[in-house]
């Protein structure tokens, strides 16, 4: 199970520490590349900017995307994963904070594997990352490479 | 009033049938005047010639006595007593009877009355008598009378029957005698030469005249018996004793009258008949004309022509009816004209009356159009305005008539306008003016003022017309200034409207998002600290992180429902027929199964519909059951029954939903609906107060109103309607 990382795409940084909390507290222990933002996501998933020279080839598990994001937001960098043929396959969770963001998004069509909403009751959001984990890390098979 | 074509025909023909009757009446007035004329004329002529038959015949015998008188042989006789003289005197007298063949008998009689010769005639022969047939006639009274006379008189007897031997001759023989004295040589009276005139031959002299044209011709003798006539028993009655009353003076005493005035010639008239008299006595013409004592006595006659009226009105007849053919021809002739000149007259009137309406039916129009209507002609001059036009140029229509249509146009168009005009007048076709152009009127006192001008062509007896209807557009120029000045500010505003939207958009995103973030740390934090650090952290210190995270989730809740507020607020209504009954079922059994064990009953109203949008009214049932679980079925208060239906409140059908729960203070109503607004302790009905206000909201949107009832402990009931 172990290997591939999962790629976080957050901004905010304690949204960002719950979530690798949470992850550990479900016992996730894949390695987790953070994005701080749409632009970061995007250079490592297609290996430019800071991530230049990074071997491409080693695509997240999952990629875990927040939608407000500086710099590009998250249905652009849906957009651009998407878009491309090499992470056109990566499955994507969104994280939203609201229903109206899932309602936003549906809007696109820009196919999005899987939702989470960030809930404020941390207590739920481990329920979630918990399903989230056993879901994409366990049951679902990511496609080949 | 238009006359009918029955009365125009009557006009025309009455006249006409006056004058046409009266023009035949007095026609045949003078026709019958020259009838009568003509008629008179003939009956006098009638008369006349047959009192000259009558006359010259009498006067032919009276001549043929002179010559028996003056015969020598019977002077002879007279002188010598010669029997053979006497014989001479009889052949002579038998050949003169022979030659004249009307005198039936030719006597000579002595001084004393005893016939000495007698010659008779009768049926075509003649013979002398015996002297033992010769009779003494010294008793008849012309013997005697005669035997008076001097020399040269004559005798003649009235006009009678003969009678033989004291009876009237069978067949009856009219007769008059005329008798001569005979004197000797010596001057002595010797006797008398009688002839017996036959009367029928003097009556066959007038018979002639009765033929022509059913004319009668009476003779009447001086006491007024017929000698002559139609009728035979009236004949001769004065000879028989029986019929002394058949008199003229008795069967016809207009026309004895005129006989008694002793006019002897008269014509009239009497009970339409046409009388012709003449008086006369036969001999004394004669007598008269010739030398010597005349005629002693002569009976006085009546001559009468009888014309009666059916004679005449048969002779008038074929005038009558030919006038009347004529009349009839020309009547009706009158009559078929009259009625072609009426229904001309008719036809006139109505085309008259057509053009005469239509004409009033244009100037009304003209009159009544809410344009200003200016007719030009070719040349451009104004024919015609209304007075539409007169108030919009401000000028009398007398000043407008005759002048060019320039005239109405500001100076500077002018120039233009000759040369659009006769353009137009080129090729002329119903079309507005100067299209896309601001076209201008000017007034008397020089003001201008925009117009929208129609042109059209009109032919007429005239020539062609140019119509041009103006209307003065300053208003609508104006308001669609208005208009637009509006629609503008109402984008501008929009605009601004928009901007606040997507800022409010923008501001709820990041309420959703940023707002809840530090919330999720405070509580994830919260919890990691009570998880990680729960060795140095007493029983105390415990609680105040578990409230630490009550509280932010609690917000974060309070920020979820004033997102949806919000959002329902800018949400579009998505109108459909929506199953509310169907709707409240599925809230029900949600909220049923969120908390099982939970002892509560709806009771939900089957077949409820109404228009709206689904999402949101679901929205509204859920706040509304809802509420209505969460305040009954707790503690005792009642039974936890819940329901849903519709009613008849205020007037209007208003849905409703009733419980039997702890229920609130009406003094507190006005606060139901405000967001963040409750009626109840939070610790026992937990809740964010927003409930009522989405559904108040959701509500408003689609029109309706929703208002609640309530007592403390006895329930509430909410009402609603769309």
């Amino acid at each position: 199970m172990a290997g591939k990382p999962l790629l976080l795409v957050e901004d905010n940084p304690d949204d960002e520490a719950l979530t690798l909390r949470a992850f550990k507290k479900n016992n996730i222990s894949n390695e987790v590349i953070v994005a701080r933002d749409g632009a970061e996501a995007l250079d490592y998933l297609f290996g430019s900017g800071k991530h230049a020279g990074r071997d491409t080839s080693i695509l997240p598990q999952v990629i875990l995307l927040d939608l407000k994001l500086p710099k590009l937001d998250g249905i652009e960098v849906l957009r651009r994963i998407r878009a491309d043929k090499r992470t056109q396959t990566v499955p994507v969770v969104i994280l939203t904070s609201s229903k109206e963001e899932q309602d936003l998004m549906n809007g696109y069509k820009l196919g999005c594997n899987s939702y989470v909403r960030k809930p404020v009751n941390f207590d739920e959001f481990l329920e979630a990352a918990r399903q989230l984990g056993l879901y994409w890390l366990l049951l679902n098979e990511a496609p080949p490479a | 009033m238009p006359k009918s074509l029955a009365a125009r025909t009557a006009l025309i023909l009455l006249p006409l049938a006056v004058v046409t009757v009266a023009v035949l009446y007095v026609f045949y007035r003078s026709q019958l005047e020259a009838f009568e004329t003509v008629v008179r004329a003939d009956e006098k002529n009638a008369v006349e010639i047959g009192e000259h038959r009558l006359t010259a015949q009498i006067s032919a015998i009276l001549s043929d006595l002179r010559f028996l008188t003056h015969l020598q042989l019977l002077q002879h006789w007279l002188d010598t007593d010669d029997p053979a003289a006497l014989d001479g005197v009889a052949r002579n007298h038998l050949a003169f009877a022979q030659e004249k063949l009307v005198f039936d008998q030719v006597r000579f009689i002595d001084a004393a009355g005893r016939e000495i010769v007698r010659a008779d005639y009768r049926d075509g022969k003649t013979r002398i008598l015996a002297p033992d047939e010769l009779q003494d006639k010294s008793d008849r009274p012309y013997v005697r009378e005669t035997l008076r006379l001097e020399r040269g008189q004559v005798h003649i007897s009235p006009f009678e029957l003969n009678v033989e031997r004291g009876a009237i001759e069978r067949p009856l023989r009219p007769t008059i005698r005329f008798a001569t004295p005979v004197f000797d040589r010596s001057g002595r009276r010797r006797g008398a030469i009688i002839l017996n005139y036959n009367g029928e031959d003097l009556l066959d002299r007038i018979r002639p005249l009765e033929s022509e044209h059913a004319r009668q011709i009476w003779l009447v003798n001086e006491e007024g018996y017929w000698l002559h006539g139609p009728n035979p028993d009236d004949l001769w009655a004065f000879m028989y004793p029986d019929r002394q009353d058949r008199t003229l003076a008795c069967a016809h005493p207009d026309v004895w009258r005129v006989v008694q005035d002793g006019i002897s010639n008269a014509q009239f008239f009497a009970d339409g008949d046409l009388y012709t008299v003449a008086l006369f006595r036969p001999g004394v013409r004669v007598s008269t004309e010739t030398s010597g004592p005349g005629v002693a006595s002569s009976p006085l006659w009546i001559l009468v022509s009888r014309m009666p009226a059916a004679a005449l009105a048969a002779r008038t007849a074929p005038l009558q009816r030919g006038l009347a053919l004529i009349g009839g021809v020309l009547l009706v002739v009158f009559a078929a004209g009259s009625f072609l000149l009426a229904r001309h007259g008719v036809n006139r009137a109505a085309a008259e009356r057509t053009v005469r309406a239509s004409a009033e039916k244009f100037r009304s129009l003209l009159e009544s159009a809410p344009d200003a209507v200016v007719i030009a002609d070719a040349q451009g001059r104004i024919a015609l305005v209304n007075a539409q036009s007169e108030r919009l140029f401000g000028r009398p229509r007398d000043k407008m008539l005759g002048q060019p249509v320039e005239m109405l146009v500001p100076e500077r168009f002018r120039g233009r306008h000759v040369g659009h005009r006769t353009g137009y007048a080129k090729a002329p076709q119903p079309r507005p003016m100067g299209a896309g152009l601001e076209l201008f009127g000017l007034r008397a006192d020089g003001t201008e003022f925009p117009v929208a001008i129609s042109l059209s062509p009109v032919e007429t007896e005239e020539g062609r017309l140019f119509v041009a209807n103006i209307r003065d557009v300053t208003e609508q120029r104006e308001s669609r200034r208005r208009v637009e000045e509006l629609s503008e500010r109402l984008e501008r505003d929009n605009a601004a409207l928009q901007s606040v939207n997507s800022e409010l958009e923008a501001f709820s995103y990041s309420v959703s998002h940023d707002l809840r973030a530090p919330l999720r740390a405070i509580d994830g934090f919260s919890q990691a600290l009570a998880e990680d650090c729960a060795d140095r952290l007493d029983e105390a210190g415990q609680k105040y992180l578990r409230r630490t995270r009550q509280a932010a989730q609690r917000m974060g809740v309070l920020i979820d429902d004033l997102l949806k507020l919000a959002r329902i607020t800018r949400a579009e209504l998505a109108v459909e027929d929506v199953d509310l009954s169907a709707l409240a079922d599925d809230v029900a059994r949600e909220i049923a199964e969120g908390a099982p064990g939970r002892r509560a009953a709806f009771s939900i109203a089957p077949s409820l519909s109404a228009r709206g949008d689904p999402r949101l009214l679901r929205v509204v049932i859920e706040n509304l059951l809802g509420n209505a679980w969460k305040f009954s079925g707790r503690d005792g208060n009642g039974a936890g029954r819940i329901e849903f239906g519709r009613t008849d409140a205020n007037g209007t059908s208003a849905y409703y939903v009733r419980d039997d729960g702890v229920g609130f203070d009406m003094a507190y109503a006005g606060k139901l609906f405000g967001a963040f607004q409750r009626l109840h302790d939070a610790r026992e009905y937990p809740g964010t107060g927003i409930g009522l206000a989405t559904a108040q909201r959701v509500i408003r949107k689609h029109g309706g109103a929703i208002w609640a009832e309530s007592e403390v402990g006895k329930g509430a009931t909410f009402y609603f309607t769309l």
